[in-house]
């Protein structure tokens, strides 16, 4: 170690023993460091409650359950009485419908993933690729396209949804019949596609031009790739991975949004059987007696909640990840 | 015939601040087996040169004139889409920086192969092992492990031989190679360079050596060219230039290298002032303001590119050349010859 002969000679037995101590902790530190931070508790518990939401609801759907269906026979609880109703075969009470929570929220659960994943892939597979030959290309595509991007984005969202909703849902035909998409589901998460598109875009253009600069990318070209083979070979790997950490978070956003939909009136299953959480919470918060049975639409607030918050920990933990591997290069 | 033929290459680029002016005018050939020497400092358009005889400098704002031929073909006129046939077989590079020449998130074997199923008609499997067998030719242990391995996992000096057997993966006719040691140890530089040399050997490939150090060309080159502010000024025979350079900055550029026979703390020559702007370069010899020969006609006329009334191979931009009286001249023609 360095310990200098003016150390050694000032105070000599101590300090050598001292030395040796620090010259052990120092081969300590020169150690090869742990290479990545562990995961942690919170995100295996996100994964812990999307795999249990996720499987819950696919063993559902094989089963059978339905939520008009009050599989156990049940009666029906006076109204207000959700402590009451709270049973072994109903270990989540039932609702002011007379259906069972858990039963509602297990099938509600697969209308909300479906949108929060079809919206998502939609907006990426749209705005994502639109994106990528904006960035790549730049110039006047690039121009055309972000020009379409921001006036959609100028818009209200609000306004633009209930609007798209309604476009999507198609008018009358002589025969009474609607002409547009009939499911609600495929009705919300549509317009949810499409109303990502332009975030999506942009933060895809953004990435994407930070990469095609790099000189990869020109190395790429002089071995004579083409140029879809760049930007699905060259760019796309390194675009992906941080995308990947924004589509999860933004799937939590979807659901969000997706349940405030249903307070608008537009949202899953307006006016028929078909069931998501944000109308479960909107049916038990229309009722007056919610003030005496609040938990009966918290329930499926907290498995908003919950699930939203599950997206968010792992798309941070996912975008966590990737910043050290960057780092590292 | 020559291989690559340049016929007073032009490269210009519009900005928002004016015309870059980063080739002026750049002719030579280059026969196959040989291998050409471009040095000069950052920004005097060595890179740019090499990028635009390979088509690949970007099309927005560009102002190319003048010829490259290669292989008896007109190239210089070619498309985007023309010009990747060219590429792999024909022509490629290797990058300055290992670093960011290859993608951090593909795998090495796919960036190898790349090149291979794009011009060939090979499955991935044969790729693969052609793959393998470039690293081996590359001196990379353990070759099939490290087709899967990603860059990051190797050294700089691997991830430079990574490069340069992607670059050889097509077998290319001429091989650029763009400060192919700038970025590495200097212990590593050597070993590249060797590697690069035999290589070429074992091809009979051209090369096109671009980089800001002498030494580096020095003994492994048949030409060198140098360049300053987008000007040739000064090329010739590696012999000839190093026994008689004739251009001042030639002449500063080796002076600004350390020797070791030189004692220890003596002070580095270096070249006072900076490269000149590009937009709006020097009237006269764009090497006068920095150049403690200049007078008067140096500063207002820009000297034409001169052949050295002793070699008319030694070309030279310069009103006063150096080492015209100083040195007999039989003697360097004799040692030339000898070399």
């Amino acid at each position: 170690m360095t310990t200098t002969i003016d150390d050694a000679l000032s105070s000599a037995p101590t300090t050598l023993s001292s030395s040796a101590g620090a010259s052990s902790g120092d081969i300590v530190t020169l150690a090869p460091r742990k290479k990545r931070k562990p995961w942690g508790a919170a995100f295996w518990l996100s994964v812990v409650w999307l795999i249990g939401v996720i499987g819950s609801t696919i063993v559902a759907n094989f089963v059978g359950w339905k939520k008009e269906v009050d599989f156990l026979g049940a009666v029906t609880v006076s109204e207000g009485d959700w402590r009451g109703s709270i049973s072994l075969a109903h270990p989540l009470g039932l609702n002011f419908a007379g259906n069972d929570i858990l039963v509602n929220l297990v099938v509600g659960a697969k209308n909300s993933l479906i949108i929060a994943l079809f919206t998502v892939v939609f907006g990426f597979l749209v705005g994502g690729i639109a994106g990528m030959v904006a960035g790549y290309f730049k110039g006047r595509v690039d121009t055309v396209l972000s020009f379409i991007t921001n006036v959609l984005l100028s818009l209200p969202a609000l306004l633009f949804i209930l609007l798209l909703i309604a476009v999507i849902s198609g008018a009358e035909d002589e025969a009474g019949l609607a002409t547009g998409l009939q499911s609600s589901v495929m009705k919300v998460s549509l317009s949810l596609g499409i109303l990502s598109i332009p975030t999506i875009f942009r933060v895809v253009r953004a990435s994407t031009i930070q990469f095609s600069q790099r000189e990869f990318v020109t190395a790429a070209r002089a071995m004579g790739a083409k140029v879809p083979r760049i930007l699905a070979g060259e760019i796309l790997p390194n675009v992906a991975k941080p995308m990947m950490a924004f589509g999860l978070v933004a799937a939590g956003t979807v659901m969000v949004i997706e349940g405030g939909l249903s307070f608008l009136g537009v949202g899953v299953g307006a006016g028929t059987d078909v069931t998501a959480w944000g109308k479960q919470i909107q049916e038990a918060s229309q009722r007056k007696d919610l003030e005496s049975a609040p938990m009966v639409a918290f329930i499926p607030a907290l498995a908003l909640f919950f699930t939203v918050l599950a997206f968010n920990f792992i798309g941070d933990k996912v975008r966590e990840r990737l910043e050290v591997k960057q780092a590292a290069l | 015939m020559a291989l690559l033929e340049v016929k007073d290459l032009v490269t210009h680029f519009k900005t928002d601040r004016g015309i870059v002016q980063a080739v002026n005018g750049v002719t030579f050939n280059l026969e196959r087996g040989k291998t050409l020497g471009v040095v000069g400092e950052s920004g005097s358009g060595k890179s740019v040169l090499s990028r635009s005889i390979m088509n690949l400098l970007p099309r927005r704002g560009l102002i190319r004139h003048g010829e490259v031929v290669f292989d008896g073909k007109v190239t210089s006129t070619l498309n985007a889409k023309e010009s990747r046939k060219l590429y792999g077989p024909g022509m490629a590079m290797i990058f300055q920086d290992p670093m960011t020449s290859l993608n951090p998130v593909v795998k090495i074997g796919r960036q190898l192969t790349e090149g291979l199923t794009e011009h060939f008609d090979v499955d991935k499997k044969s790729a693969l092992l052609t793959a393998e067998e470039l690293l081996r030719s590359v001196g990379i242990p353990e070759p099939k492990r490290r087709l899967d391995e990603y860059p990051f996992q190797l050294s700089g000096g691997m991830r430079q031989r990574v490069v340069i057997a992607s670059a050889l993966a097509c077998g290319p006719e001429l091989l650029f190679a763009d400060e192919p040691t700038t970025a590495l140890d200097v212990t590593v530089q050597k070993t590249i360079l060797n590697l690069l040399a035999s290589q070429q050997r074992e091809r009979n490939m051209a090369m096109i050596l671009v980089t800001h150090d002498l030494g580096v060309v020095a003994g492994r080159t048949d030409d060198i060219m140098v360049m300053y502010a987008g000007l040739v000024v000064e090329k010739a025979s590696t012999a000839s230039l190093f026994a008689n350079m004739r251009h001042p900055y030639t002449e500063a550029l080796l002076r600004s290298i350390p020797k070791l026979s030189d004692p220890s703390h003596t002070r580095l020559d270096s070249i006072p002032g900076r490269p000149p702007n590009l937009i709006s370069p020097p009237v006269g010899c764009r090497f006068a303001p920095r150049c403690m020969y200049a007078d008067t006609k140096c500063h207002e006329e820009l000297p034409p590119l001169i052949a050295d009334p002793y070699d008319a191979t030694h070309l030279f931009r310069c009103w006063k050349p150096v080492n015209i009286t100083s040195r007999p001249l039989v003697d360097a023609a004799s040692s030339m010859g000898s070399n």
